[in-house]
Parts: C-alpha cells; sequence; structure tokens
C-alpha cells in the first residue's frame, strides 16, 4: 500500500498513518502483539478476558465512560481479540478523531480492573463461551483443534476452556495486562481523512510520555512434525452430520503462503481473506462442484488464515441428510488428492488471481477496512505485504500450488473430526435448569 | 475532504423506465467497483399457510439455470471475473444484491436481468436447492435464537397475520412445494413495476441507466400488480410465554416483545429514540448496563424496533445460562418497567440524538452504506431530502414525546416472551 507513513515513537509504539480524504471519517486502532497463542494451560481465555475489561474502566474514564463518549460524538468502537493479536479500534467523524488517541493512551496503561468489575466479567464471558456451545460446529471445530496441535498454543480456541475461565483470578487478568500491553508491544494504525503529520504530533503527544515495558515472553514452541493421522468422532445432539479435516499449513512469513492461497482459492473460492469477513465460498470451485453439486453435501468450505506460526487449512462440510459421513470424507479426499497429483489448469489459476483482484479493491471501500488490513498484516507479517501481495499472486505457478499440495495433504498431515448427531427421538439427557 | 452529504436529490438521479422499474444511481469515483442493490414489493407474504416458504424457494431457485445460462455457468461467470451475486426473499420484500470491479459492471447487469427475467427451474437443479433448504430448516429447528424468534412471532401475531410466520416456511410445506408452484410465484410476482435498482459507485449515472435499460427495459409484466399492504397487528393482551426445550444446548435464547409500529408511522422515530436508550447505544444501552455489566447475566442482550411496510415488533433478546434465566427475565421487566414510568434524563436524550446525527458519516463512507440508505428511502419513500432533513427530526423528539411513545407499545402485564434452550417446559 503507498503513501503509508511508517513511524516508531521512543518508547517502542509503532505508528502506521494512511490517510484517505474521501469522506469525512477517520479511524484509529491499536493493535497489541497479545492473544491466545500467547497463553499458557490453565490460563486459556485470558487474553480475550482482558480485552472485555479494557471497557470496564479507568481512573479518569469510569466504566461506561468510554461508551458514553464515542455515542456523543456520533462513532462506534469495538475490540476483538485473535490466537495472534488483540485490536482496539474507533471509528468516528474526522473532526472527532483526538477522543479515540484519549481513550486508547489512556486504557494502555490505566485500566483498573476492579475486582467486582472481574466477577460479573467472568458470567458474561462463561455465558460468550455457552452461546457458541449451542453450535454443534463449535465443538467440532474445538476438538478437531485441540487434537491437530499437541503442544503449541493454536490448540485451544480464543476464548478459552471454561474450567479456566471458572479459575482465572483478577491478578492472573491484571498481571496479563502490564505483562503484554505496552508500547513496544503494540502497534498503531490509523486511516482516513487526517493529515499524516499531524496525527503523528498528536500520537505522540498522546502516548510518548508511556514509559517502554519490558520485553514480552516469546512464544518459543514449535509444533513438532505430525507422525500420524489423528481422528475424533463426536457424538452429540444435532440437526446434521458435520465434517471438519484440519491439515497443518505454513504461516504468513512462510514463502508457499501465496502458493497455499492459491490452492484455497482453487478449492473453495476466494472471499476468505477480506478484512471484513468471509463471503460465501464460490460455487465454480472444485470441492463445491464435487461435494454439493453431487449432491452429497450442502455445504463445503476450505479456509487458510494468515497466522504468525504455522496453522491450519481447515476443510469443512456439512453432509446432505441420508449421506454417511464416509462418503463425504472420501469424495473430499479424492478431490485433495487429485490436486496434489495433477497441475490445475492455467484457466483455474486465472481465476483465483482475478478474484483476488476483485477482493482487495472492495475491501478498500471505508477507512475502517483499510485500518483492519493494515493492522492484520503488520500483525502476522508486515503490513508492506499489502503492496506486494497481488504480484505474489501472479507469482505463484501451476507447479507451485501442485508441490504445496502435494505436502500438506498428506494422510499423516491432517486431523479429521466427525460430527453424528445422537438419535433426537432418545429420551432427552436434559442438563440442569428450570424454567 | 468532501464534507457534504452524499445523498441529496442534487446529487442522486432517479428515473422511472417506460415499464415501472425505478433506478437510482449515485457516482462515487472513489473505488473501482459498482454495487447494486435491488428490491422488489413482493415476498413471503403472499404465502398462505400450505405454501409457507414458496417466496423463499421460488427466489432461490432463480439463481439455479436461466435462459442463457446453466447454473454451472453462471457461477463460473460470477466468480471467473470476481463478482457476487445474491437473492433472498423476506416478508415483504425481496432484495438482490451484487457488486462487481467496474471493468464488469455489464457483465454483472446481465446476469441479474437473466436471473430476474428469464428463470428456468431445472428439475435436478431445483430437487438439489429443496434439499438444501430442507437441511438448512432442520439446522433453524435446533438453534436456540432462531427457534425463540420464531415462537415469538407466533405469540405475538395473530394466525392470519403475514408476521405470524417466518418467509422460509417449514419442513412440511417445502417437501410439497411444485416446480408449477415457483414458476407461477415467478410470474405473478416479479415484474418491473414493483423493482427498484440502486447503483452506487464509479459510473456515470447517464450510462449505467442507459445499460439497465438495454437489459431491463424489454422486461415486461401484464395486469396491476398484487396489493401490497401488512394488515394492521392487534395489541397484546395478556402474558403469552411458550417454552421450547432443546437437547444438547448449553444456553438458554429469550426473545421477549411486542407488535409495535411501522416505518411510516409518526412515532417511529420517539420509539427508536426510546429503544437506542433501552437497548442499543453503546453495549445495549440501560439493559447492557444493568443484565450484562452490572449482574453478568448475560453476553449479549439488546432491543430492536424491526419497523418496516408493516408494524413489526419491537424486541428484547438475550442469550443466559438457564439458571439466570428468571433472573435475566425479572430485570429486563424490571427495565421496562422504569422506561414506562418516567422520561428518560437529558443526558441519555442528548446522548441518542448525539449519536443518531453524528454517526450518520459513518454509515455513508462506503458504496454499500449509501446503497442501503438509497434502498430505503426508496421503500418507506422517505423522499431523497431525508438525510438534509433527518437531523432536524432527531432533535424535535423530545422526554416526553418518547415517553408517551413507550407507553404505547410496551407493556409490563401484557407480552410474548419465547425461549428455547436447555430448560423444562
Amino acid at each position: 500500500m503507498s503513501q503509508v507513513l511508517e513511524a516508531q515513537l521512543e518508547n517502542g509504539l509503532k505508528v502506521l498513518l494512511k490517510p484517505i480524504r474521501t469522506a469525512p471519517v477517520a479511524t484509529f486502532w491499536v493493535w497489541y502483539r497479545v492473544g491466545s497463542r500467547n497463553e499458557v494451560p490453565g490460563k486459556t481465555g485470558i487474553s480475550h478476558w482482558v480485552e472485555h475489561m479494557m471497557f470496564k474502566g479507568t481512573p479518569t474514564l469510569g466504566k461506561g465512560e468510554i461508551m458514553h463518549l464515542i455515542n456523543r460524538n456520533g462513532g462506534v468502537d469495538n475490540a476483538f481479540t485473535s490466537n495472534d493479536y488483540t485490536a482496539y479500534f474507533e471509528l468516528l467523524p474526522s473532526d472527532r478523531i483526538d477522543l479515540a488517541l484519549r481513550i486508547e493512551s489512556d486504557r494502555m496503561v490505566n485500566a483498573l480492573f476492579d475486582p467486582n468489575e472481574v466477577e460479573s466479567e467472568r458470567t458474561v464471558i462463561i455465558s460468550e463461551r455457552e452461546g457458541a456451545e449451542n453450535e454443534p460446529r463449535f465443538w467440532l471445530g474445538e476438538e478437531v483443534l485441540a487434537l491437530a496441535f499437541k503442544v503449541h498454543p493454536y490448540h485451544h480456541d480464543t476464548i478459552g476452556w471454561k474450567t479456566d475461565l471458572l479459575t482465572i483470578t483478577r491478578d492472573d487478568l491484571y498481571a496479563h495486562y502490564r505483562t503484554y500491553y505496552v508500547p513496544n508491544n503494540a502497534v498503531i494504525v490509523a486511516a482516513g481523512d487526517f493529515d499524516a503529520n499531524e496525527m503523528l504530533a498528536k500520537i505522540e503527544r498522546a502516548f510518548g510520555t508511556i514509559p517502554r515495558g519490558g520485553d514480552v515472553p516469546p512464544v518459543k514452541i514449535v509444533e513438532p512434525p505430525q507422525e500420524g493421522e489423528r481422528r475424533v468422532v463426536l457424538r452429540r445432539p444435532g440437526p446434521a452430520s458435520y465434517f471438519h479435516a484440519a491439515y497443518h499449513a505454513p504461516n504468513a512469513t512462510d514463502p508457499d503462503f501465496f502458493a497455499v492461497f492459491v490452492l484455497t482459492g482453487i478449492l473453495s473460492g476466494v472471499g476468505g481473506m477480506s478484512f471484513s469477513g468471509h463471503s460465501s465460498p464460490g460455487r465454480s470451485s472444485r470441492l463445491y462442484r464435487a461435494l454439493v453439486e453431487t449432491g452429497l453435501a450442502v455445504d463445503v468450505d476450505c479456509t487458510f488464515r494468515a497466522t504468525i506460526d504455522p496453522g491450519t487449512l481447515d476443510v469443512t462440510a456439512t453432509a446432505r441428510p441420508g449421506v454417511p459421513l464416509e462418503k463425504i470424507e472420501r469424495a473430499i479426499f479424492v478431490e485433495l488428492e487429485k490436486i496434489a497429483s495433477q497441475r490445475v489448469t492455467s484457466r483455474e489459476l486465472d481465476k483465483v488471481i482475478k478474484q483476488a483482484r476483485a477482493q482487495f479493491v472492495y475491501a478498500m471501500d471505508g477507512v475502517m477496512n483499510v485500518g483492519g488490513w493494515l493492522g492484520q498484516l503488520e500483525m502476522v507479517a508486515s503490513y508492506k505485504m499489502y503492496d506486494t501481495f497481488l504480484e505474489n499472486l501472479m507469482k505463484v505457478t501451476r507447479d507451485d500450488v501442485r508441490r504445496v499440495a502435494e505436502k500438506i495433504f498428506r494422510e499423516t498431515n491432517r486431523t479429521v473430526g466427525w460430527f453424528i448427531p445422537t438419535n433426537n427421538s432418545a429420551p432427552r439427557a436434559r442438563r440442569g435448569g428450570h424454567a | 475532504m468532501n464534507t457534504t452529504l452524499p445523498i441529496t436529490p442534487e446529487t442522486v438521479t432517479r428515473v422511472t423506465l417506460d415499464n415501472g422499474l425505478t433506478i437510482l444511481v449515485k457516482e462515487n469515483p472513489n473505488n473501482a467497483s459498482v454495487t447494486l442493490r435491488g428490491r422488489l414489493r413482493a415476498g413471503g407474504m403472499f404465502d398462505t399457510p400450505q405454501t409457507s416458504g414458496l417466496a423463499h424457494f421460488t427466489t432461490a431457485a432463480l439463481q439455479r439455470g436461466t435462459r442463457k445460462r446453466t447454473f454451472q455457468e453462471l457461477n463460473e461467470e460470477l466468480d471467473r471475473y470476481g463478482m457476487s451475486f445474491g437473492i433472498g426473499a423476506g416478508t415483504e420484500t425481496i432484495g438482490f444484491s451484487g457488486k462487481s470491479l467496474v471493468e464488469d459492471f455489464n457483465r454483472l447487469l446481465d446476469v441479474v436481468a437473466d436471473v430476474l427475467m428469464h428463470p428456468t427451474f431445472p428439475r435436478r437443479e431445483v430437487e438439489k436447492l429443496r434439499a438444501e433448504i430442507l437441511t438448512d430448516l432442520e439446522e433453524d429447528d435446533q438453534d436456540t435464537q432462531h427457534v425463540a424468534y420464531r415462537e415469538f412471532r407466533r405469540l405475538c401475531y395473530p394466525e392470519t397475520h403475514p408476521y405470524h410466520r417466518l418467509s422460509d416456511g417449514t419442513i412440511k410445506t417445502v417437501k410439497r412445494l411444485t416446480i408449477e408452484q415457483l414458476r407461477a410465484f415467478h410470474a405473478r410476482y416479479f415484474r418491473p413495476d414493483v423493482t427498484t435498482l440502486v447503483i452506487v459507485g464509479d459510473v456515470r449515472a447517464e450510462q449505467a441507466i442507459e445499460k439497465v435499460e438495454r437489459v431491463l427495459g424489454r422486461w415486461r409484466a401484464t395486469g396491476k400488480p398484487s396489493p401490497h399492504s401488512i394488515p394492521d397487528a392487534p395489541p397484546l393482551k395478556q402474558i403469552a410465554r411458550r417454552v421450547i426445550p432443546l437437547d444438547g444446548k448449553t444456553q438458554a435464547d429469550v426473545v421477549l416483545g411486542y407488535p409495535a409500529l411501522r416505518r411510516n408511522d409518526p412515532d417511529f422515530y420517539a420509539l427508536s429514540l426510546g429503544d437506542l436508550i433501552f437497548g442499543r447505544l453503546g453495549l445495549y444501552g440501560r439493559l447492557g448496563a444493568n443484565v450484562r455489566d452490572e449482574q453478568g447475566l448475560a453476553y449479549y442482550v439488546f432491543s430492536s424496533v424491526e419497523a418496516s411496510l408493516g408494524a413489526g415488533p419491537w424486541t428484547v433478546r438475550a442469550g443466559v445460562n438457564p439458571k439466570n434465566l428468571e433472573r435475566a427475565i425479572e430485570s429486563i421487566l424490571a427495565e421496562i418497567r422504569r422506561l414506562r414510568s418516567e422520561q428518560v434524563t437529558q443526558d441519555e436524550l442528548d446522548e441518542a440524538r448525539d449519536f443518531l446525527t453524528g454517526s450518520l458519516a459513518l454509515r455513508l463512507e462506503t458504496n454499500d452504506g449509501v446503497a442501503a440508505i438509497l434502498s430505503d428511502i426508496e421503500l418507506f419513500d422517505l423522499g431523497l431530502d431525508y438525510l438534509q432533513r433527518y437531523p432536524q427530526i432527531i432533535r424535535s423528539i423530545t422526554a416526553e414525546q418518547i415517553l408517551t411513545t413507550v407507553q404505547k407499545y410496551a407493556q409490563v402485564e401484557n407480552y410474548a416472551l419465547a425461549i428455547a434452550g436447555p430448560v423444562e417446559q
């Protein structure tokens, strides 16, 4: 991306500014290099919980006050936590953007973590997890992930294990906050209607006095190569049978990243890279034609995300009623073996590149998207990756696609999960609670 | 910096073709793409209890084969050019949206015209689609949020009212719908004189309109369109409560509410402001502050007013652990009681007004945002000067008006309440 002003303050805080002066709005983001990847057993879910506590007050901005200020100024704000990072953002009319700097510089150091607030948030977080538990695919995804990673913290979801959510203490949370919420572990991204030099001066004033923190503990854990196929069969009440296979795949800085991106696009279309969310898989893609067109499945998808450490490439499908998962699995494996043994056509390659090009243009409509893209890429690799993204995609050859497919789609590299619905007419085993 | 509103009578071009098709175009040269959004005044409201899901099924089937393209060819064309297109039926409108790079806009329009005018409903594809819809319905049947909302609508509206049921139908009805019924629905309700097309992007208005005319100008309909109106909804006379136990769930989802008002009702703005303060602003307004923040009972608890062509519902929705269910419902009712008994504070009112007027710029920042607002302006006949008038409308609403309006629609002794999850009946 051209015209990004990059700077670093003396306390180590990195700043990326992208003026876009087409509409009177601006977005301000702080990205912290912390997520579930940085969590240890017994403390899973702690990064996400810290994120919630950042809305619970500082000595100068009491609980709820951030929201009131944002509303009064016609803005929106929120935050999210992934395995690799935690991000906070505001979107405001551009003449009100100073408010974002005030809020973010304050809570980078001054969040209170009042013990009462920690307790009431504990049940909110557990409720967030329980909402997800109502969805069969959540259970299957969690089991597959836990099996695919034996030692690396990608083993657990960002929400964390419920048993940990019951035992994490206020002091655990505060220690996590103090360790990772330091300027030298954060990146500011702003995009929108402002002058870059003026914005940089404002950022220096608001954040420059925050002292540099200690170096954050590095994540040194490396997932050992998988030695054999792993499987899990889950039987729970549910409306359909679900399939999920996870293959270990390269990280964002791996030279093969772009080839795997193209591979995923040929299998199920491009859309997953769009920052604003995952669009529906391409219906002309190989997996859709092999699974849905043939009437075996009602949906199928292949996803691959840019991550700091090697993550997974996932293939998921929902069986059409009456179709056993064996058949779904066989059809998927046939497709994966085909792409690993025969070169894709140049027509398929061209299609993926055009799709990616279109998705890039769409994603640039709106300053929020631009801020999100820059920050996300900076967290997992470098924001500069954006500039060369399409160029790198175009360098991918048909041989590259076959080569990475062969490397990834091996039996010993996969974890397979089946969700089989238990008979709904059987006597109901209820878990507590009365209306 | 461009500080003028993107939607004004001067900046939007609006024309109606000979065949009755209405086109709105807003030029935006800042992104090399085009967003297309359309609406037809038709939908599940034309289904009977026996054909429930027909509008939904018909609409989804349009893309499964047309005179010019098989389903596979259509998919290939969309993917090849990185375009997107989707169409779906609601209760009173059928909506579609598409996106392409500027250079491919002609192709996108051609696809849209083909799908709207010339679907062929090939048997093999329709049957595959039927299986997909049936699986969706099976999944919905075990989705606690969906089940709670569906049951709420049954409790809230009488059986004869179109809002009594959701537009996607039931397993029983969808199994029975025939291709002939799909064809007939398309022939009767898909017509240019009930259709609006909104185009926002890097195009010249005149040229865009010419292009639309080229592909959709020959679209003809016979006779007059079917009357498109939603009857009034009677107020609730008692507490209607239903519990739907679902196995294998951890959380119970709750929907509590009332039939409320039409988008064009003079009470709309007062109720919207009241709703904002009650259960939306920031992290869910007063409801969020009480139920989530203070008591830690729920990750989500919020309210919404679904004002449309008919009197849509005003609802509160929450997801709670079953052991906290009664406490959460009591707390929601306590907030309704408070909202009905005293005026909102000046601070709350100022905050809600500032948010609505201030955040307008945010909603208009993208092509998609502009297209969505234009589409609503057209459907509800708000006028292209609507956004210019909007701040004044919002500023004129008083705390007193909000109080009398919420008293009119929200009751503590009469409400509909549906609960789905791991709970006993």
